[in-house]
């Protein structure tokens, strides 16, 4: 158990740092994704059931829906919204 | 100062195509350059640079330093922070004692998490409820469309969109929200009223109640959940929900500090209905939290419930 804790620690450092150091937006929230979906598991091995939850309900949910609409809003996928012009 | 060639392979790599990667990298080379200018401190090379190169590096020294000075301070007010569960320190050691041994007794919940951020805390939860109140509020102010003001194009760009969104029929989010839709509702439901008895409450539960309401959209449209749920149920039920919380938490704190009998009976600890004002306020703060979701979705999809 203690080691699955470690991977997950050192997984949540990488996702950490590949969320800053990617250019493009889709890789981005889908890291990040990946971030909020590991720190869920850490929070639920540190016993803090009520956190994991809220987690990855928000965190994984929510958010990432609310990412990909506004990215979607500012027309960065192409093919939506431009042939208009 | 050239970049190792791993680091240039591996920008390569997350930059994904070489468009984005020409121009940033000039930038960075000049910035460098100027920098190294600044550092020799020579005069007629100093003159020579531009003035816009001068100010961009300066800035960014300063913000580098700017940076260092405040993580020194943050760190070493980090060394005089009080210790916690020490001898020497013995009022935090109190509150945290009398939470743990006396919380189900004074309040009646089972879930001790519940107890402090509802009861012992409730205050500030309610300055969270209010935050996101506001947060849906700011939300509404930036994106709702706004009639006077729309182009023609906008219009154009949303009647495309909504097209679009009607023309591809995803029967894979149809089916898959046919199953999972009620499974989520449920589960929401569940955790919003075992708040004060396992893990969960009136966020979590409200959140996922809210990511329900939002899958329902995305797979049948948004007329069909404006049969159940549109503008005027959304500002009935969260005024309603703040309003009815705000309530319970003033006439709970005015009880409290004046020492008088709460009429929410406590009931006995592991029972459904139980722990007096958790229960209520747990419903309170999910119908609250769904509302925003769904509301934070909507908006920024098109602008309108």
């Amino acid at each position: 158990m203690v080691a699955i804790e470690y991977l997950l620690l050192i997984g949540l450092i990488v996702c950490a740092i590949a969320v800053n150091v990617t250019k493009h937006l889709l890789p981005t929230v889908i890291i990040s994704v990946t971030f909020g979906t590991m720190l869920s598991v850490v929070w639920l091995l540190l016993k803090a059931p009520d956190l994991a939850i809220t987690e990855a309900a928000v965190g994984v949910g929510i958010e990432t829906i609310l990412y990909l609409m506004t990215i979607r809003k500012v027309h960065h996928f192409e093919g939506i919204g431009d042939e208009t012009e | 100062m050239k970049a190792p060639k791993w680091y240039r392979k591996l920008e390569q790599w997350v930059e994904g195509d070489a468009r984005d990667l020409k121009e940033p990298k000039a930038h960075d080379e000049s910035i460098t350059e100027s920098t190294r200018k600044i550092e020799n401190h020579n005069g007629p090379s100093l003159i020579r640079a531009s003035r816009s190169e001068l100010i961009s590096a300066v800035s960014r020294i300063s913000a580098v330093i700017c940076c260092f000075v405040l993580l020194v301070v943050m760190m070493f007010t980090v060394a005089f922070m009080p210790t916690t569960s020490t001898e020497s320190n013995v009022t935090m050691n109190e509150t945290a004692k009398r939470y743990i041994e006396q919380g189900m007794d004074e309040v009646g919940a089972t879930n001790l998490v519940a107890n402090i951020i509802l009861v012992y805390r409730g205050f500030d939860t309610y300055g969270e409820s209010c935050v996101l109140f506001l947060g849906a509020t700011a939300v509404i102010m930036l994106l709702a469309n706004d009639r006077k003001n729309e182009t023609e194009k906008d219009r154009a760009a949303q009647r495309l969109s909504d097209k679009l969104d009607a023309k591809i029929p995803n029967q894979v989010l149809v089916d898959v929200t046919k199953v999972l839709m009620p499974v989520l509702l449920l589960y929401g439901a569940y955790i919003l009223c075992n708040g004060h008895l396992s893990p969960g409450g009136g966020f979590a539960g409200g959140s996922l109640i809210g990511g329900a309401m939002i899958l329902c959209e995305n797979a049948y449209g948004v007329n069909k959940v404006r049969t159940f749920f549109g503008h005027t149920v959304y500002h009935a039920v969260k005024v309603g929900a703040l309003v009815f919380y705000a309530a319970l938490i003033m006439y709970t704190i005015f009880v409290g500090s004046n020492g008088l009998e709460n009429i929410f009976p406590k009931g006995t600890p592991g029972s459904l209905l139980s722990a007096g004002i958790i229960l209520p306020i747990n419903i309170a703060v999910g119908l609250e939290v769904a509302c925003t979701m769904y509301a934070f979705y909507t908006y920024f999809v098109r602008g309108e419930l």
